[in-house]
């Protein structure tokens, strides 16, 4: 008797959202009926009988809904308290996604979209659409997200008892609409159109009152073009507390929103004002200014009794503006170049030059040597006899370096190809650096794989920009490139001399209470390779500790030298070497291979490891130079009688020379650099320089002596006089110094004759 | 489908029969949709539809299929005519039977009619026009008003 009716199976699967809904209700509808009706029939008589103005209240929830969606939305919370019944409708999707489909049909084909402001259910859909078409109302077109962006919006500002920072909110909204598709600029607009629209539809309350304030007061915080909020929100912002909520303000509060906006606003007022002088702008401007008037007048009772702190920041502020009135601006002229002007321009350019112009006297041609450097070398298809290597100990050729070296070669091959923290640490390494520790008495040491790069990144792996060196002026030219790349504050002392780094050190520490702060230290080498001279390092060490600095030593030239058995400066001086925070050293002197180390406690060395450029980013020393080290300090170790002969040596030499005409010897008498100074300068150190070099270049022609004067390169900035530079080695036989001393009195006297004279 | 004037028989829970031309029937969607399915050749049986409704409905139908051609204004002013005719219980059961036989522009008339009916209306009002008793206390009364007020108030 009953039909339900069919509809296609086709047609299901084709229906819209709309429609499958609807079909749900309207079968669940059907089979209510059908009971209903069966209930019906059983007392039709009695049905009939009641009232008939009931008959209305009796609908099925669809058309209840049905009717409830043709009724004026303002009217909705009216119907809502006819009944219980009616009121859960309300509660429900279904009549909201009813309202959806019948007044915002558009809507119902819209898709999700990414971003952090949700959809929600149908109720806040249909609440977004509504203030999209009617509230924030664009062009006609309905936004949904626009809508879901101002109850977003709303909320935040009125449901939250403390609202995130209005850049948070403008971000998030910009974000979303970037995430929907928007370009910049819309999102932009967009988003202020929003601001506006909320901050106009805020209730007027006390929470209201408090969030203009806190927008007012917030910072102006700098962010790039979309994020940034809008100048017309900001005044809104302004207009509203001191229009809407200007009764709201009590004393303390007015001059506290005064003083703190007062530049925010000057500000805002400005750039109102050059973007669009819009009338009610103005008047806001007006309105607060003579507000912001009669508030100090009134408080000001008597002259010198009572005025209030803010009308000195005003009458500063004031004095400050008239200040800069005052001041007269640059103005670049605004004409722009004419074409002969560029192009006369452009031809008088000239770039700088990359490198300095190269003179006659830097085009030198140094001697080639065409055998080992050993204390007797061949030079021009000549035997000299050779005092330029610094083969201190005359290991250049030792047999037992040579086959620790072939072995190494046949064991590991040439390079290491990798930095030692990137495989390329072989055993020889730790083996070396544990030999060299062990040697000095040191916890442990770190190898470096070249001789000058041990300083300059050893003394920028602890010496930090801001830290303070205080550093003997001679120093060599890798020590200054490291002080250089340290960017640490560097102050000079005079070269080797005590009083004047006491002086120094006490001048850092009074004068700079700061300095207590800031990692402080001395770096001196402990025989200066532009001098001969030797650190006197028991004072240095009795300033360090007065002072509290840390002390850098470079061993360079003392290593193998200078002690009973060859440990250095710190044996020379008889101070241990724990004294010494740092120690670094060449590998290419005294040990007669290549590379570097530094020393020190395990602390500094470790903190190397990971922190020293040199050592991070550098392939590590060719193992065989590693077993030549440990082989070389081994004969060291073993021949203690090398150090003695080499002391030998020096006094011979030093005595040789010490009657030189024209020339003194300025190095220390234990210094196994032998330092020839010219005993009366020409008065420039070009002219210097070309005495000298005449007097080496006679020497190794005319006597086959080889000795070399301290030539510097252009980017060494130490200021010592030049001289000829003699390292002596254990190596040289006695003939071989007499000899040099002998052809060199010869040669000065030549040379310096003229210069002697006058 | 042969012809127009094929004649479609329905009868109503009293027991009424009514002829309807097809045209005219497929107004309806669920007759329409027993005619595609070829269920519609004997008569249609419609339950808790009496043959006054009936007869209402398929004026309504009839003007609407003769009104086609009309002007749009025209057919409004008759819509309006003909519900303004019809009493809140009748009203009530045209809007089952419209539910019923799918006819949805019938169905939006008569949810209009009510709707119109609602509107302006203080709760009280509408339950004394409907006979509807109040379930509510006061107090449960103000806060479902407070939880549905649209705060979104505008000028037009």
């Amino acid at each position: 008797m009953y039909r339900v009716p069919k509809i296609k199976v086709v047609e299901v699967l084709t229906l819209s959202p709309l429609q499958s809904f609807n079909l749900c209700n309207y079968l669940a509808e059907d089979l209510k009926n059908n009971k209903s009706r069966i209930v019906m029939s059983d007392n039709r008589d009695n049905d009939t009988l009641t009232s008939v103005d009931n008959s209305i209240g009796r609908l099925p929830d669809h058309l209840l809904i049905e009717i409830f969606i043709r009724v004026p939305v303002s009217e909705w919370a009216q119907i809502s308290c006819v009944k219980k019944h009616w009121a859960s409708l309300f509660l429900g999707e279904s009549l909201w996604h009813a309202a959806i489909m019948r007044t915002f049909p558009s809507a119902s084909q819209a898709k999700r979209w990414p971003g952090p402001i949700p959809r929600g259910l149908s109720k806040r859909r249909f609440a977004a659409l509504y203030v999209s078409k009617h509230i924030v109302a664009l062009d006609d077109e309905i936004d949904e997200i626009v809508g879901h962006t101002y109850l977003f919006l709303k909320e935040q500002l009125e449901l939250s008892t403390l609202p995130p920072p209005s850049g948070i909110l403008h971000g998030t909204i910009i974000d979303q609409f970037i995430s929907c598709g928007k370009s910049r600029e819309v999102a932009h607009e967009l988003a202020s159109q929003i601001w506006l629209a909320v901050l106009d539809n805020l209730e007027e309350n006390w929470h209201t009152f408090l969030v203009l304030k806190r927008l007012a007061l917030e910072e102006d915080v700098f962010l790039p073009f979309p994020y940034s909020r809008s100048i017309k929100v900001q005044w809104r912002v302004f207009e509203k507390l001191f229009l809407d909520f200007r009764d709201c303000f009590d004393h303390a509060d007015f001059y506290d929103q005064e003083v703190c906006t007062l530049p925010v606003s000057a500000s805002v007022a400005l750039r109102v004002a050059m973007e669009s002088v819009a009338l009610n702008f103005v008047n806001a401007t007006l309105n607060w200014v003579t507000l912001a008037l009669d508030a100090p007048a009134a408080r000001a009772v008597v002259f010198g009794v009572h005025i209030s702190g803010h009308l000195f920041v005003e009458v500063l502020l004031l004095v400050v503006i008239l200040f800069l009135l005052s001041q007269k601006s640059y103005k670049p002229p605004k004409r722009p170049l004419t074409k002969k002007e560029i192009d006369e321009l452009c031809d008088e350019w000239v770039p700088e030059s990359l490198i300095p112009p190269i003179t006659e006297e830097m085009q030198s041609e140094p001697p080639v040597l065409e055998s080992a450097a050993g204390p007797h070398a061949i030079v021009n298809g000549k035997e000299v006899v050779n005092f330029a290597s610094a083969n201190y100990l005359g290991l250049i050729g030792h047999e037992k370096l040579l086959d620790s070296c072939t072995s190494a070669l046949e064991k590991y091959g040439v390079g290491s190809c990798g930095p030692r923290q990137f495989y390329g640490t072989i055993d020889v390494h730790l083996d070396c650096e544990a030999r060299i520790a062990n040697f000095l008495g040191t916890t442990d040491s770190i190898l470096y794989s070249y001789g000058l790069s041990t300083m300059f990144s050893a003394i920028p792996c602890f010496c930090k920009k801001g830290d303070i060196i205080v550093v003997d002026e001679g120093v060599h030219w890798g020590i200054q490139n490291g002080l250089y790349l340290s960017r640490s504050t560097i102050v000079y002392f005079k070269h080797n001399d005590m009083e004047s780094l006491e002086k120094t050190l006490e001048k850092i520490t009074a004068k700079n209470q700061r300095a207590k702060k800031l990692r402080r230290y001395i770096v001196v080498e402990a025989v200066y390779q532009n001098s001969g001279q030797i650190a006197p390092l028991d004072k240095i060490i009795k300033l360090k500790e007065k002072y509290r600095f840390r002390v850098l030593l470079d061993e360079s030239n003392s290593i193998g030298v200078l002690g009973h058995t060859g440990r250095g400066l710190t044996e020379y001086c008889r101070v241990p070497i724990e004294k010494i925070d740092i120690v670094t050293a060449s590998l290419g002197h005294a040990l007669a291979t290549e590379g570097g180390f530094c020393t020190g406690s395990a602390r500094v060395v470790d903190h190397q490891r990971l922190s020293s450029s040199g050592y991070v980013f550098s392939a590590s020393l060719p193992p065989y130079l590693a077993s030549a080290a440990i082989t070389a300090i081994d004969v060291l170790e073993q021949n203690p009688d090398l150090t003695s002969k080499l002391k030998e040596n020096i006094a011979i030499l030093w005595k040789g020379l010490s009657d030189v005409q024209g020339l003194s010897v300025a190095s220390n008498p234990e210094s196994p650099i032998v330092f020839l100074q010219l005993k009366k300068s020409t008065g420039s150190t070009k002219g210097d320089l070309q005495l000298l070099e005449d007097l080496a270049n006679r020497a190794l022609e005319e006597e086959s002596v080889f000795v070399v004067v301290s030539r510097r390169s252009t980017l060494d900035k130490c200021p010592l006089p030049v001289g000829i530079r003699m390292f002596v080695s254990a190596a040289h036989s006695e003939s071989d110094l007499l000899k040099a001393c002998i052809s060199l009195k010869k040669v000065a006297a030549v040379v310096l004759k003229d210069h002697i004279r006058p | 489908m042969a012809s127009t004037l094929k004649k479609i028989i329905l009868k109503s829970c009293d027991g009424k029969i009514l002829e309807v031309e097809e045209a005219v029937a497929v107004q309806s969607q669920m007759i329409k949709n027993m005619i595609e399915d070829d269920c519609a050749n004997e008569e249609i049986p419609l339950p808790d539809i009496t043959g006054e409704i009936l007869s209402m409905i398929i004026e309504y139908c009839k003007m609407h299929v003769d009104g086609e051609n009309n002007s749009n204004n025209e057919l409004i002013a008759r819509d309006a005519d003909f519900i303004t005719r019809v009493d809140l219980n009748t009203l009530y059961y045209l809007i089952v039977a419209a539910n019923f036989l799918n006819v949805k522009s019938l169905l939006d008339l008569t949810c209009q009619r009510v709707a119109d009916i609602i509107k302006g209306k203080s709760p009280e009002e509408i339950r004394l026009t409907f006979n509807i008793k109040n379930d509510f206390t006061p107090e449960e009364e103000e806060e479902i008003r407070k939880k549905n007020a649209w705060a979104f108030d505008y000028k037009d």
